[in-house]
């Protein structure tokens, strides 16, 4: 999976397994590791940007504040994938890419 | 003074087209600028005119210290009710402030380096480890995330991040985190400290905006912390400190509603300047009229509109909108 569309936040590659994060319930879901999927770059989400190998935003740009922190963690970050829970499997196990802009998925 | 003020509104447009046409302004979180201006924009420039008139630009510059947050307070002049030669006047006492502090006022090189006067060498003679690094990136990331839940929008009410500055061979960068436990500021009680200043030895250039935005990652090489003065302290323990009491605050926001966030900010940003006021002799205080307005009215800005405006536009369009907006604001435009 390609996103073209997407800002790199902070480059680098990490393999883990995909968790959406769309509320504060899914954040006690996240393990260490994983690769969050978000589309709200909320403080109160940060226990889980934490915990991640990886993070996909669908919200915001290159200087916006997830990209800011994730560049201060050295966290692969990408951030502005439009419609980005219907690109992604939900519990896949995947390679977070964020150089070449790429999520490939072991099933893929 | 006022074509010095013509090139900070040339400066902010540019700096602020940038981050417009990366779309940041989607990922805003509570709110908007556009909204803290609407409800805050009035009531704060009006008191930070009349406290500003008492207190000599030398004095204030020494008492605030920090030039991102004083350029912040700039962006509250769009839209608020002064007349033109108010606005010019605010607008250059706060300028006047950030030249005293710092060499490059409008950050045209990226670089935000303090006067030596303002540079407090102390911080340089710390014990800088490559085995740090882990701990202090993971303390730069959880004092971020505390500054947006405290500051929503403007973290730079929160922080500082200033240098490279030469020190015995080394590269330091500086990044200041201060304010972060106040008896007036509502929900840090339980933040067990008040300034945390990570000291990053680095080996590229950082890059950063007028406004502070970090536009780059920088090579560490090595970094020490200083908390509330002490140098010697163990980075790890302090880290899980921050760590429980974030998890313990951001628990008791989560039922925050839109309203609540915009009391917080409000209180957050009439605070920031609040040691001017005591300089004075005054209390610190929240203009009534502007706790009514949150409560009252129910403003929200357009952001969709606005996303799709912004990535429509080209960047330098762009840019010379905003810069025509901040002249106006600054009481220098048409």
């Amino acid at each position: 999976m390609d996103f073209e569309d997407a800002s790199i936040a902070c480059p680098g590659k990490v393999t883990g397994v995909v968790r959406f994060v769309r509320s504060l319930e899914d954040v006690s879901k996240i393990n260490e590791g994983d690769i969050v999927i978000t589309n709200n770059n909320s403080p109160l989400f940060s226990i889980a940007f934490m915990k991640s190998g990886g993070i996909l935003s669908q919200v915001g740009g290159n200087l916006c504040h997830l990209a800011i922190v994730s560049r201060e963690m050295n966290k692969p970050c990408l951030v502005g994938i439009e419609n980005i829970f219907e690109r992604i499997n939900d519990g896949s196990r995947a390679t977070l890419n964020a150089t070449e802009k790429t999520l490939i998925e072991e099933n893929e | 003074m006022n074509n010095e003020l013509i090139k900070l509104a040339e400066r902010i447009g540019k700096d602020l087209a940038e981050l417009h046409k990366g779309d940041t302004i989607s990922a805003l979180w509570p709110f908007t600028v556009n909204d803290t201006g609407f409800y805050l924009g009035d009531g704060l420039c009006r008191d930070l005119l009349d406290t500003l008139k008492e207190v000599p630009i030398e004095k204030a510059a020494k008492i605030m210290k920090y030039p991102s947050k004083i350029i912040g307070y700039t962006t509250y002049l769009n839209g608020c009710n002064l007349s033109n030669e108010e606005k010019n006047e605010l607008a250059s006492k706060l300028f006047g402030i950030v030249k005293l502090i710092r060499k490059d006022p409008f950050c045209e090189n990226k670089l935000n380096i303090f006067n030596e006067e303002f540079v407090d060498k102390n911080l340089f003679d710390v014990e800088l480890k490559e085995s740090n690094l882990i701990g202090t990136n993971k303390l730069s990331f959880l004092l971020f995330m505390y500054l947006e839940l405290i500051y929503p929008t403007s973290m730079r009410l929160g922080y500082e991040f200033h240098g490279p500055y030469e020190y015995n061979g080394n590269k330091l960068w500086i990044k200041e985190y201060h304010n972060l436990k106040n008896p007036f500021l509502p929900k840090t009680e339980d933040f067990p400290f008040e300034k945390i200043i990570i000291i990053e030895c680095i080996s590229s250039y950082p890059k950063v905006d007028i406004y502070n935005h970090l536009l780059e990652p920088l090579t560490k090489i090595s970094s020490s912390i200083i908390v509330d003065g002490n140098k010697n302290v163990d980075i790890k323990e302090v880290t899980e400190k921050i760590e429980n009491a974030f998890t313990k605050i951001s628990k008791e926001l989560e039922y925050f509603d839109r309203k609540d966030w915009l009391e917080l900010f409000a209180i957050g940003l009439f605070n920031s300047y609040y040691p001017l006021k005591k300089e004075l002799g005054k209390e610190f205080i929240v203009p009534e009229k502007v706790l009514q307005k949150i409560k009252e009215e129910d403003y929200r800005f357009d952001v969709s509109k606005a996303k799709k405006a912004n990535a429509d536009a080209h960047l330098v369009d762009l840019e010379v909108m905003i810069s025509e907006g901040f002249k106006k604001a600054f009481g220098v435009g048409s």
